[in-house]
């Protein structure tokens, strides 16, 4: 039972938080924060992106 | 006062490639209705697949110089040739999709070459009943058409109209002759003695009927007598370079000489329309945008038209010679 | 909707235009992708980019030609419907459009045939270099079109004399107060809409179980642009948004929904409105509170403005303006949900195994297309009631051509482009199922240069062959 409940959670969780990191930076890109703020989280993102696709393999074999 | 002028030449140059690159493939087009033989037709069609699509560019190239250096012209003309234009248009894009379709689907590919050519036949004859249209005078006031848009389908007009596709004929045919063997190349031979005389006879047709519907033509003749008799000349000789050499070789002089009557003919209506811009309407002058308009135009097409002129004859050097049997593939 | 020729000829104008801009669009995207690809191909020496580019490449022509077709439309249809416009505005676009021809054009038809075919002929760099070509031509056919449409919606460097426009400052007319904010928008909604067409084809693959190298890849690269793309669409946007505050306030009055001169603050997120012209009003509305004022004032209280801040002579209508916006940043909302998504599942090492963000992204491949429809739609009934904007009223643009005429012409050009669109769909749809690597060139089987240069069939083995030498 608690085995299924933490599957559950953890699903939950990776449903959640990329939601809420997702949905807080493009309220910064699109300015909400101000022109300084949209620049800097415009940055982040694309170095964020180019971060991840470039140095992991997109599954569990590697490349 | 001089860019006006540089300006109608480029427009002219613009035309005269249009109508001599198309031409020819319009013809061919037209011609695929006459064969009967399914290779011979593929034969047809491999002749100009190699280098058609460029020579629509030159059309464009017309519209949008109009619309550059004589916004005036364009404004009166486009609502004036509404109706022949979209039919145009349209039989000019079914013409253009069913190059590249007719090929990927082999079963339907008899009837792409159905919608080929009649797309061909009837992009031709409204590319003559614009001419007819505009010689015979289209109604303007001030700087508006103001007449109706069935005002083109009158008796000269579509009597041009048979003149410009059998005109197309001609050319299709002895390019033809050019680039073919054997039996497509008698083919061509055969339409080209039936074709010429059908050309010539509606050519002197028109310029008969001209003297009567535009009394303009008869002030342009007298006032450059010598220029558009010299031009006739020229079109009667290489009428005659066709005929006397239809049966012989070289297989190119047919297609030279064609091309130059053509030509010829449209120096001719060149000369015939100066300076009105509108033929027999509006003038050059009047037409025109301001200085920097057409300067900024004249210096992009005086550096790239080189530049495309050179490219495009690369590639009928490229495709020189005869049109392989087996086509281009493999 | 009545009968009258203006509203026929913009009816017209707007089918046309609208068909037209789907290829061109997809012509940008897939040529930069298509260069992408073949870059990488020979770097790496991995022949899937070569199988990827083959792919691409036939759909890519098909579309070109399709686009070509519908484009040699539209330079003759300003003065076909719109006589008026054209003489007006000759002087200021039609340069503009010619030099796109002469430029761009030009360019495209001369190396497109070299880039369909020559890879035997010419050696992979040489080709290498037609593509790039082929790429640049088209991103610089964008940059002509945008800018004489960008001086539609703020002219500038021009002075009216005699009733005629005359051209004072050529940079000015070029470089007007839009045109650079609007040029990198449109260019990165055409790579986002390329980008989502590769990752949505890869995807279906991928659910299919077929072609799975190709269809990893596929989604891999999709995915990976589409996410750095559109991080800066949305900003670009935003800053775009800024600037038509600026200069075409009537526009974006529209493009919110509130009617009221100063909207109740704080101002909801208007998502679903049914506007009342006449009334001034919405007789329904629905939206998200808060979010107005924290979206579009970038505070938690802020006041909009209302399209009452036109005179009702100068409105344009706020139905279209309002759906076209909401479905092009709808659709930009649900392109940034993808991509986070893409990042978190590459995180976890699944991003091939996840059925339902595969799904997703086949839903999702005609995104780019439909959110670029959206903002053109924006754009062009968001400038209304003008034309030129604060130059010539649309009405005042139209041709001296009966209702009749212009309605028997549109129905013409609907026909024949439904027929254009289901010969394009059908080749597509074909290729598609016929998976990479099985089909023969296509692109070399149709028309022109490309078809003579003819190399024979290229496949991984003799192109490795090709590269080693």
């Amino acid at each position: 039972m608690p085995k299924f409940l933490s599957a559950t959670v953890s699903n939950a969780f990776g449903f959640i938080v990329p939601t809420m990191l997702g949905t807080l930076l493009f309220f910064t890109i699109i300015g909400v924060f101000g022109i300084w703020m949209a620049v800097g989280g415009l940055v982040f993102a694309v170095t964020l992106a180019s971060a991840i696709v470039g140095r992991l393999p997109a599954e569990e074999e590697m490349r | 006062m001089i860019l006006p002028m540089i300006s109608a030449c480029f427009t002219a140059l613009s035309v005269t490639l249009y109508v001599l690159l198309d031409g020819f493939d319009l013809g061919v087009g037209a011609l695929l209705l006459l064969q009967p033989h399914e290779r011979s037709r593929d034969h047809m069609v491999d002749s100009i697949t190699p280098t058609w699509d460029g020579n629509e560019t030159w059309l464009i190239m017309t519209g949008v110089t109009l619309l550059a250096a004589f916004p005036i012209a364009y404004g009166i003309l486009m609502p004036a040739l509404y109706l022949p234009i979209i039919v145009m248009l349209l039989a000019l894009g079914l013409r253009g999709v069913s190059f590249e379709f007719r090929v990927q689907a082999i079963q339907y590919r008899r009837k792409w070459d159905l919608v080929f050519a009649l797309g061909s036949i009837v992009a031709a004859f409204m590319q003559g009943l614009i001419l007819g249209d505009l010689l015979q005078g289209i109604s303007v006031e001030g700087i508006t058409f103001n007449g109706s848009v069935l005002d083109c389908f009158r008796p000269f007009p579509l009597l041009c109209a048979v003149c410009v596709l059998a005109g197309y004929v001609v050319l299709g045919a002895s390019w033809l002759k050019f680039k073919a063997t054997d039996q497509l190349r008698k083919f061509a031979e055969r339409t080209l003695r039936v074709a010429l005389p059908l050309f010539l006879a509606a050519f002197i047709a028109v310029g008969w009927f001209s003297f009567a519907v535009q009394p303009g033509i008869f002030v342009a003749w007298q006032a450059h007598t010598v220029v558009l008799a010299t031009l006739s000349g020229i079109m009667i000789v290489a009428a005659f370079v066709i005929f006397a050499g239809i049966n012989k070789r070289p297989d190119a002089r047919p297609f030279a000489a064609s091309l130059a009557m053509v030509a010829a003919g449209i120096v001719g209506l060149a000369v015939l329309v100066f300076p009105d811009i509108v033929p027999f309407r509006v003038s050059l002058w009047d037409a025109s945008a301001s200085r920097l308009s057409q300067i900024f135009v004249l210096t992009g097409a005086a550096f790239v038209s080189p530049v495309v002129l050179g490219y495009s004859f690369f590639a009928y050097w490229v495709f020189r010679g005869k049109t392989p049997q087996k086509g281009w593939d493999g | 909707m009545s009968l009258n020729p203006a509203t026929l000829a913009r009816v017209q104008f707007a089918f046309t235009v609208s068909f037209h801009i789907i290829f061109p669009t997809m012509s940008i995207g897939l040529a930069m992708f298509l260069a992408v690809v073949e870059g990488l191909w020979l770097k790496t020496k991995d022949a899937i980019y070569l199988q990827i580019y083959r792919f691409w490449l036939s759909i890519f022509a098909m579309g070109f030609g399709v686009g070509v077709v519908t484009g040699l439309v539209l330079s003759f249809e300003f003065g076909l419907g719109f006589a008026r416009f054209a003489q007006l505005a000759g002087p200021a676009i039609g340069p503009l459009i010619a030099l796109e021809v002469l430029t761009s054009f030009f360019l495209e038809a001369g190396f497109l045939g070299i880039m369909l075919f020559g890879m035997h002929r010419v050696g992979p760099k040489l080709h290498y270099l037609a593509t790039c070509m082929v790429a640049l031509g088209t991103l610089l056919s964008a940059s002509w079109i945008l800018a004489a449409n960008s001086w539609m919606q703020t002219p500038d460097g021009v002075v009216v004399k005699d009733g005629r426009l005359v051209v004072t400052n050529w940079w000015h007319v070029i470089n007007n107060p839009s045109w650079l904010f609007r040029l990198p928008h449109m260019l990165t909604a055409a790579y986002l809409t390329a980008s989502f067409l590769v990752a949505g084809v890869g995807a279906w693959y991928l659910l299919r179980g077929e072609h799975l190298a190709f269809a990893k890849k596929s989604v891999a690269l999709g995915t990976a642009f589409a996410t750095i793309l559109i991080a800066g669409q949305v900003f670009i946007g935003d800053i775009l948004y800024g600037t038509m505050l600026k200069h075409q306030p009537s526009k974006m009055q529209a493009a919110e929904g509130f009617w009221e001169k100063q909207s109740p603050s704080p101002a909801p997120y208007y998502w679903i409105i049914v506007p009342d012209q006449k009334r001034q009003r919405n007789r329904f509305a629905f939206g998200i509170p808060y979010l107005g004022s924290i979206w579009l004032t970038h505070s938690l209280r802020g006041s909009v403005d209302g399209l009452k801040n036109t005179p009702p002579d100068r409105q344009p209508t706020m139905g279209m303006v309002f759906y076209g916006f909401r479905i092009m940043y709808g659709i930009a909302i649900l392109m940034f949900a993808v991509a986070t998504a893409s990042l978190w599942l590459r995180w976890k090492r699944c991003l091939f195994t996840n059925r339902w963000f595969l799904r997703c992204l086949v839903v999702m491949t005609p995104s780019g297309i439909v959110a670029t429809l959206g903002g053109w739609y924006l754009a062009e009934t968001g400038r209304q009631p003008w034309v030129i904007f604060g130059l010539l009223k649309t009405i005042d643009a139209v041709s001296p051509v009966p209702a009749q005429t212009l309605l028997a012409t549109l129905i013409a050009f609907v026909c024949i482009y439904a027929f254009f669109m289901a010969a394009f769909l059908f080749f597509v749809l074909r290729t598609i199922r016929r998976g990479p690597g099985l089909s023969p060139s296509h692109a070399e089987a149709s028309g022109s240069l490309k078809n003579a240069l003819r190399p024979q069939v290229l496949d991984s083995a003799n192109a490795n062959a090709v590269l080693g030498s």
